[in-house]
């Protein structure tokens, strides 16, 4: 039977595919054949314990670990055998729980760093500096523009990091504990900022282990234990999942 | 001013600034690939082959020898980079540190012999750039082969300053490394700087190798003093810090004549570890390296 939600999933086809994606360090399965597909737009919870295989699922997106075995792939393109900076350049935005900044650089220098990288043709570098101060300052951080990135604190630094990865103009967003030792105001800002993304259409990732926030603002989580994919829902149906109860309860 | 003093500090400001090119080299390499190329002497000395190859057994002028020379080395830097290496970055080695330090040491070692076993123990002259002397101050005359290399080193230090700080190449090998992970997720392509990194070291320290051959010769461990003096001046200059470098390398130059002057010539490479571990008790971080705040 065709319900009128089947039909919107199958129509709308999917932006990023993950299939069997499995990737091992030594004996230790850290991903164990993932699946899941995404279709544009949607803003996906990924949740686990520690050690679940979050972070790793990340960085085998980006490339940072190659799969074992499957594949990944964005927009109809294979992505899983692209260098890091191609799978950048091919769209994907990642963060990092510790933000990964230029430290030497003040803050209008390291959004210029990666707005050249990923500059279209016709884009001046006045554009991109106009471009970045509007990042700034939707992020609040305005005032630390020619400030240098190395002495701003560990949450200025994530939104800055946060700023950097706009930049690029993703269209799939990556975000690994976004909130992880951030001051609860600039998490607010950080939030607004991840709304305004989503009501806008870009197909988001969360990494977070905040789990009221990620529920509240994510429309599907996907749960991973030991590497295993082991639920993919809604957030109401993931809370009362026996099994995800099970994995965090009992891991 | 006597014009020995005055000799000795054109020619320490001279050196330091032919240093300069060879440390910069080193500090770029270590800043974006962290790895400390034992080899950067032989890069030099391979710059002073060249140019005999170029100028004596080619016959070509000497100015086109130069960039010759330079690309010639830039060309074996990628080499190295391309072949022994890329592996530290593309696949998962332990401790890739310690292996590049054996690494180069090793190509220190086949370099300089395989030099010896294929030109031999002799010294060999490449011709001049500017045969003759000129009057700089006063009584005060220069050979001009240490006045072109001189002002050769301006310009090539000046250059490198140029493209590190002001275009967008020189950008992203900062981004390099001061982050190589934040640089590729910025969609900058770190594997690629590497190599820039080593051609630009290799540019610089071929063009050390091919100034100084006409004045000093080649043979095949002529750069094993110079390249010590680098360490120093990466030591000192803050390890991977670029104005530190030149900096440094002009003051390690005056410190070396300034000392034969005054105290003996006999400690003359004594002088700039006196001033390294000076600096060092003072400033552990060298003159211009940063400490950074821990978020």
């Amino acid at each position: 039977m065709w319900s009128e939600g089947d039909y919107r999933v199958t129509a709308a086809s999917p932006i990023f595919e993950v299939e069997d994606a499995s990737l091992a360090f030594g004996g230790n399965r850290a991903l164990d054949s993932v699946s899941f597909n995404m279709v544009a737009g949607e803003l996906l919870g990924l949740i686990g314990p520690n050690g679940s295989g979050k972070t790793t699922l990340l960085n085998a997106v980006g490339s940072i670990y190659p799969l074992s075995d499957g594949k990944i792939s964005f927009e109809r393109q294979r992505i899983d055998s692209l260098s890091m900076h191609e799978v950048t350049r091919a769209g994907i935005g990642r963060m990092f729980q510790a933000p990964r900044i230029f430290p030497h650089m003040t803050c209008m220098e390291n959004l210029l760093a990666a707005g050249f990288a990923v500059r279209e043709d016709a884009e001046s570098r006045e554009d991109l500096i106009h471009r970045g101060e509007e990042l700034l300052t939707s992020l609040t951080i305005d005032r630390f523009r020619d400030t240098v990135a190395g002495s701003m604190s560990g949450g200025q630094r994530m939104l800055l990091q946060f700023a950097r990865t706009l930049m690029l103009r993703p269209r799939l967003l990556l975000l690994d504990e976004p909130f992880g030792g951030v001051h609860p105001k600039l998490i607010e800002v950080m939030l607004e900022r991840i709304r305004t993304l989503h009501e806008d259409g870009l197909t988001i990732i969360m990494v977070s282990h905040d789990l009221p926030t990620i529920m509240g603002l994510s429309q599907r989580i996907i749960a991973l234990a030991n590497g295993k994919l082991i639920a993919d829902g809604t957030p109401a149906e993931v809370r009362e999942d026996p099994v995800v109860i099970d994995a965090y309860l009992g891991g | 001013m006597d014009v020995y003093v005055l000799s000795q500090i054109v020619n320490g400001l001279i050196f330091g600034l032919i240093y300069g090119l060879i440390a910069l080299g080193l500090t770029i390499i270590f800043g974006i690939m962290r790895v400390v190329n034992f080899a950067h002497g032989e890069f030099l000395m391979l710059g002073g082959y060249a140019l005999y190859l170029f100028t004596v057994t080619l016959g070509l002028h000497p100015l086109i020898g130069l960039p010759l020379s330079m690309a010639s080395v830039a060309a074996f830097g990628v080499l190295t980079e391309r072949v022994l290496l890329r592996p530290i970055y593309t696949t998962r080695i332990e401790r890739p540190e310690e292996y590049a330090i054996i690494l180069t040491f090793g190509l220190s070692l086949f370099l300089q012999n395989g030099a010896l076993a294929t030109a031999g123990a002799y010294e060999y002259t490449p011709n001049s750039f500017w045969s003759g002397s000129v009057p700089v101050i006063g009584d005060l005359w220069l050979s001009g082969d240490r006045l072109f290399a001189a002002a050769m080193a301006v310009v090539l230090i000046l250059a490198t300053l140029l493209v590190m700080y002001r275009t967008w190449l020189g950008r992203a090998l900062m981004a390099t490394a001061q982050s190589r992970v934040g640089a590729t997720v910025s969609g900058i392509n770190a594997i690629g700087m590497n190599m820039t990194a080593v051609a630009l070291a290799g540019l610089l320290a071929g063009a050390a190798g091919a100034l100084l051959s006409p004045i000093f010769l080649v043979y095949p461990d002529v750069g094993v003093v110079p390249v010590v003096k680098a360490f120093v001046i990466l030591v000192l200059g803050g390890m991977g810090s670029i104005p530190g470098a030149v900096i440094a390398a002009l003051i390690l130059g005056l410190v070396e004549s300034l000392g034969s002057v005054y105290i003996s010539l006999a400690y003359k490479d004594v002088y700039s570890f006196l001033v390294l571990i000076a600096v060092l008790l003072i400033r552990p971080y060298g003159l211009f390296g940063q400490k950074e705040r821990r978020a």
